[in-house]
């Protein structure tokens, strides 16, 4: 692990989601591919950003809607084919939905920092990397960094235990 | 000697399987310290820890059992109670012993300073104990006395009867010479009778002496000398032996009277330790090899022996018959290096010279020779064996007055067996596995043996097993109704196949939930001792087997959840008679196994959970808000003791302190597939529930459709699949519905419902004449589930899913299917709570308050 | 030259010290035939076998190896029965010899000890 780490530090997965580019550290992604929807399976009871598991090669793979977990560009339309990026945390895989995958780009420690106040940003880390000279005009182009832990961090309001207790109150009959 | 990596596994395994038994041991030694057995076992243990280690060279290991031994083998011989004081200290040992191992263990096997420290530390203590004792050393052996053996003395009665004096030299690397020196007299006895020795026999056992003086013995016998003689070799580690005929009126009694040899002393002498000038050091026969003999010696698969002969007075050509041995040898047994005199030479003088000359090549030349009678001949031979393979050839070979067989060991020998290169290592690690295996086919009917698995190896033989399943699904799926007979039978052997296979690697997987309970009675005792608190263990249920790779992540869960309890739950003891309660508190440990799942409880009678208490500490903590705090239900407080960073430690306790939090215990549980559910009473205890999966991994389930999705329900949970008749059968009681079959009154419930939460069913139940329920039982009750149609029955591998997407536990995993499905595999007993934790109490009164709690613990 | 490998049933309670003594046997020319871990095994497996040689671990749980040695003994009056002691056991070892074990090798196990010790109980006919 460590040598990987290593190795891949500083590299990171980019990623559009709602019209916002951003990134994921590329030591935590194990892959990247075309979801089709026909092939989710619903949990039940699973938290609500949660689309479904998928079976990749014979493994149950829970799939994660980043922006539903993110509360992000929700009345954005999706694209027509989605990818999902395979990432590992705590030994386990997830998949992240997102709308496209661009590159794999190399931002350094010190073109990271945190994201003016005013600015809202995906997670509570506020990390946002410099990429230089990546705009079309040739300006250093600006993404969301996602931390590993955001996603699946516990006391994040939004997967606060009250919001999925709730149980269908309607009777039977 | 240094037994290697190759056994370094098999002794962890081992060593960790002894180190529990003396635990448990000890635990029950405790509670009857006077108890013989206990301590005979003890003993055993200890004793057989201590040679493990010594086999493999860890003397951190070693050194402190032989202590804890000999304090053992005290109580052993001497019964009485073994005190307290002792007890502990021999708990500490282990302790010790266990982190030694720890240690070794993520060492690789290198004994590192700490083991060492650790180790001398223990010895000392235990050294302490064994002070006390005051072991009676050597009390009862009389020192330096000649007493006669305690062997009558028959005078020379028979005529033939000749008296000896015989001479004994031992190994100057002999152990327990005593011994030898004890086996020497039992032969003599057997050949003769034992008149005298010195030193005589009453202190054998004591006298190490007897490496460097020898043994001294007279004997009458009517035996010829050469026979006892020869018999007396055969003594292991007897190097040497004298035998002097003597008067038989002589002064028998006196060895260090006038000595009157009859005959002249034959001596044989099995180590030559003068080097002869035509002996080649090793150094110089090293020279000789050439690089692929010196690789095969270097990793054991050829071993270098010199050997020196004498031939018989008989032999009429000497030299044809050592030129013949060699050749014989070379073609037969292994590759001859070097000779004196050389075979090339000896060659020569043979008439027909050309076998000679093929081996010329590997031969050293050497000055030509004439073999004169009884003249020590020499020879260096490269063999696949030992010194047993070279006499047994050399014996049967030839006619010998004489031979010494030993094994040349090289410098770079050792060097090369630590100091290989990775790849040269891989190599003999394969070579030995050869070897391994080779002797597993020659030693064929081991039916006792075992052989440990790699958990890895296990694990991906079970996933290859669930392959099969899956794959012979598909095969049944794809031949459909169009199979022939032979094919369904095919079909149908292969089915049975892979069940049986399945079961076995189930099986193997399987170990009794004891493996974990075992460590717990000294585990508390000791715990409860340092807090001066009194706690008893109840253990329940000891047998419910679980997953092997479950018995470590349990373990650690279990000595959190059980520290806590002591260290938080349990009152002392002045408190407990204060409140009216009984002056020791009480741990139970209940386990027992329901359908695929087990279930663990642990359950104290201590002062319970105040859940004020935790409010304060959560809005302390900034975890809630004091209105959030205001209207959550008493369930709800307890549950965030699981909450991250949690602890309701008022101080940090140093038991509990170096522990693991809730938080990660709930994971931990999570990770396995299970959940936790708390339930506590003020004054009165706190009951943590485990359920976790057995994890057996292939299941018989039902598949069913319900709403948009196929599902699968363990078969060992249902009970029977019914159409009911809507108006006969289901009535409304409150706001549930239940149904009536066979007289029981079942609730209803609609699946569809607690699994499908998109579709909120707007079917009414009246609108339908018949519907599909699938009777199940969840905790000892039944429920009928309305399904909208059954797809069949299959075996099916559980796949787990992250705990993440599956907080509420509706699903014990899911399963995937030749054609890529996936099914969610339902967890029966979760959904039923859910239910009646929607209908609360009112209409399904349940008297156990504690499970009630325990239902709305699992919400979460 | 015919060489059958002698026959040796290994008699210990450790799985670990069956196996070092396993591989050095087999190392050394000699067939394993069989493993036994306490006494009263040891005793059935003996009926069953009859080793040329067993060797045999003294402390043992259930039975120990100085009860089974009587009770081979007994059965068979030319077994070659070779302790496996520990440094310390002498006085069991001398009992062992007593009862007529034929010899004895040392834990930590050395190769060519335990070699020399089965060679040695080999050249000694019974009775001798």
């Amino acid at each position: 692990m460590k040598t990987e780490h290593i190795s891949f530090s500083n590299q990171y997965i980019i990623f559009t989601l709602a019209g916002e580019t951003m990134g994921v550290p590329i030591n935590f992604v194990r892959e990247v591919l075309n979801l089709n929807s026909h092939n989710l399976y619903k949990i039940p009871g699973a938290p609500p950003f949660y689309k479904g598991v998928i079976n990749l090669r014979g493994q149950v793979i829970p799939i994660i809607d980043a922006r539903r977990k993110f509360n992000f560009g929700l009345n954005l339309a999706q694209t027509d084919s989605p990818k999902a990026i395979i990432v590992e945390y705590d030994k386990e895989q997830f998949g992240l939905v997102v709308d496209g995958v661009e590159e794999v780009a190399r931002i350094e420690d010190d073109c990271i920092e945190v994201a003016p106040g005013h600015l809202s940003t995906i997670d509570k880390d506020r990390k946002i990397g410099r990429i230089s000279g990546k705009e079309e005009d040739g300006k250093d182009r600006f993404v969301f960094i996602l931390s590993k832990e955001s996603l699946f961090d516990s006391f994040d309001k939004k997967t606060s235990p009250g919001q999925f207790r709730k149980i269908p109150n309607e009777t039977l009959i | 000697m240094n037994a290697g990596e190759e056994y370094l596994d098999l002794f962890f395994d081992e060593v960790d399987t002894s180190l529990e038994a003396l635990n448990q041991q000890l635990s029950l030694l405790s509670k009857n310290p006077g108890q013989v057995s206990i301590i005979a076992e003890i003993f055993r243990i200890v004793h057989t820890v201590k040679g493990m280690a010594a086999t493999i060279g860890f003397n951190t290991i070693s050194r402190v059992c032989h202590r804890m031994e000999e304090l053992f083998d005290f109580y052993r011989k001497n019964p009485q109670e073994v005190p307290t004081q002792t007890i502990q200290s021999e708990l500490k040992a282990l302790d010790g012993l266990f982190k030694i191992v720890e240690n070794l263990s993520s060492n690789e096997g290198e004994e590192s300073s700490i083991s060492k420290t650790l180790s001398d530390a223990l010895c000392k203590e235990l050294e302490e104990e064994l002070k006390k004792l005051n072991v009676p050393k050597n009390a009862n052996v009389p020192k330096n006395t000649k007493a006669l053996a305690q062997t009558p003395i028959i005078e020379q009665a028979v005529s033939r009867e000749r008296k000896f004096e015989i001479k004994v030299k031992f190994a100057e690397d002999c152990l327990m010479p005593g011994v030898r020196a004890f086996m020497t007299t039992q032969v003599l006895e057997k050949n003769g009778h034992l008149l005298e020795s010195d030193p005589p026999s009453e202190s054998f056992l004591d006298n190490i002496e007897i490496v460097s003086s020898g043994l001294k013995a007279i004997i009458t016998s009517s035996k010829p000398l050469e026979q006892i003689q020869s018999r007396l070799l055969k003594i292991s580690d007897v190097i040497e032996v004298e035998v002097l005929e003597r008067e038989m009126s002589g002064s028998s009694h006196n060895l260090s009277a006038e000595q009157i040899p009859i005959s002249l002393p034959i001596t044989v002498t099995k180590s030559i330790k003068e080097i002869n000038y035509y002996e080649k050091s090793p150094e110089q026969i090293e020279k000789l090899l050439s690089d692929f003999q010196r690789h095969e010696i270097a990793i054991g698969n050829l071993n270098a022996f010199q050997v020196d002969l004498v031939l018989t007075d008989e032999v009429v050509n000497a030299e044809e018959q050592f030129f013949n041995l060699l050749n014989n040898l070379n073609e037969y047994l292994g590759q001859i290096i070097y000779s004196y005199p050389s075979i090339l030479e000896l060659g020569q003088k043979q008439e027909n010279s050309s076998e000679a000359k093929t081996l010329t090549n590997l031969l050293n030349v050497e000055a030509a020779k004439f073999i004169a009678h009884s003249e020590k001949l020499h020879f260096v031979l490269l063999v696949d064996g030992s010194h047993k393979n070279i006499l047994d050839f050399l014996s049967d070979a030839c006619e010998l007055n004489k031979v010494e067989v030993k094994e040349i060991e090289f410098d770079w020998q050792k060097k090369a067996e630590t100091e290989q290169s990775p790849e040269a290592q891989t190599e003999v690690k394969s070579i030995q596995e050869e070897n391994k295996d080779l002797s597993f086919t020659k030693s064929g009917d081991v039916k006792t043996a075992f052989v440990r698995v790699n958990m890895a190896t296990l694990e991906s033989l079970m996933n290859s097993v669930g392959e099969l399943v899956i794959n012979h699904n598909r095969i049944k799926l794809a031949m459909g109704d169009g199979a022939t007979n032979e094919e369904r039978s095919i079909l149908q052997y292969l089915h049975q196949v892979t069940t049986k296979i399945q079961q076995l690697v189930m099986s193997i997987r399987m170990v009794p939930i004891n493996q974990v309970f075992t460590r717990f009675p000294r585990f508390i005792r000791d715990m409860s001792r340092e807090l001066k608190k009194e706690v008893l263990l109840e253990v329940e249920g000891e047998n419910t087997e679980i997953d092997r790779l479950m018995v470590d992540e349990l373990n650690e869960v279990f000595i959190h959840l059980v520290r806590n309890a002591i260290d938080h739950g349990m009152e002392t003891a002045e408190e407990r008679l204060e409140k009216g309660k009984s002056k020791a508190g009480t741990i139970k440990m209940q386990a027992y196994a329901q359908g695929n799942n087990v279930f663990i409880t642990i359950t104290d009678d201590g002062k319970g959970i105040d859940p004020q208490n935790i409010k304060k500490k959560a809005i302390q903590k900034g975890l809630l808000t004091a209105e959030e705090a205001e209207i959550m239900s008493h369930n709800e407080v307890l549950e965030l003791i699981f909450a991250i960073g949690f602890s309701t430690a008022d101080k940090v306790s140093d038991l509990s302190g170096r522990g693991v939090g809730m938080d990660v215990v709930k994971s931990r549980i999570s990770s396995l597939g299970g959940q936790i559910f708390i339930n506590s009473v003020v004054g009165e205890g706190t009951s943590i529930r485990l359920s976790i999966p057995s994890t057996i991994s292939i299941i018989q389930a039902l598949l069913i459709n319900e709403g948009n999705g196929l599902y699968a329900i363990p078969l060992s949970q249902i009970k029977e699949i019914v159409s009911i008749n809507v108006l006969a059968q289901v009535y409304e009681i409150g706001s549930c519905d239940i149904i009536l079959l066979h007289n029981e009154t079942i609730p209803l419930i609609r699946l569809g419902k607690y699994i499908d939460l998109e579709k909120v069913s707007e079917n009414n139940l009246k609108n339908q004449s018949n519907i599909l329920v699938v009777i199940v039982n969840s905790e000892e009750k039944n429920y009928a589930f309305i399904i909208d149609s059954l797809v069949g029955q299959q075996e099916i591998v559980i796949k787990p899913i992250s705990h993440k997407a599956n907080q509420e536990g509706l699903v014990n995993g899911a399963t995937v299917f030749g054609d890529g499905r996936v099914a969610m595999i339902l967890n029966i007993d979760q959904i039923t709570k859910m239910y009646l934790l929607e209908h609360e109490s009112r209409e399904f009164p349940n008297d156990d308050t504690g499970e009630e709690a325990l239902y709305w613990a699992s919400r979460y | 030259m015919s060489h059958t490998a002698p026959s040796v049933l290994i008699v210990d309670d450790a799985l670990f010290m069956r196996t070092v003594l396993r591989d050095i046997l087999t190392k050394n020319g000699y067939q394993v035939i069989g493993e036994a871990t306490n006494g009263h095994e040891a005793i059935e497996r003996y009926q069953e076998l009859h080793p040329d040689i067993t060797t045999m671990d003294i402390t043992m749980p259930e039975l120990d190896g100085i009860a089974a040695l009587k009770k081979i003994m007994e059965i068979d009056q030319t077994a070659k029965i070779i302790m496996c002691s520990a440094m310390g056991q002498q006085g069991i070892v001398v009992e062992a010899i007593k009862q007529g074990a034929c010899d004895f090798i040392i834990k930590p196990f050395q190769p060519n000890r335990v070699v020399q010790a089965l060679e040695k109980a080999l050249q000694v006919s019974a009775g001798e």
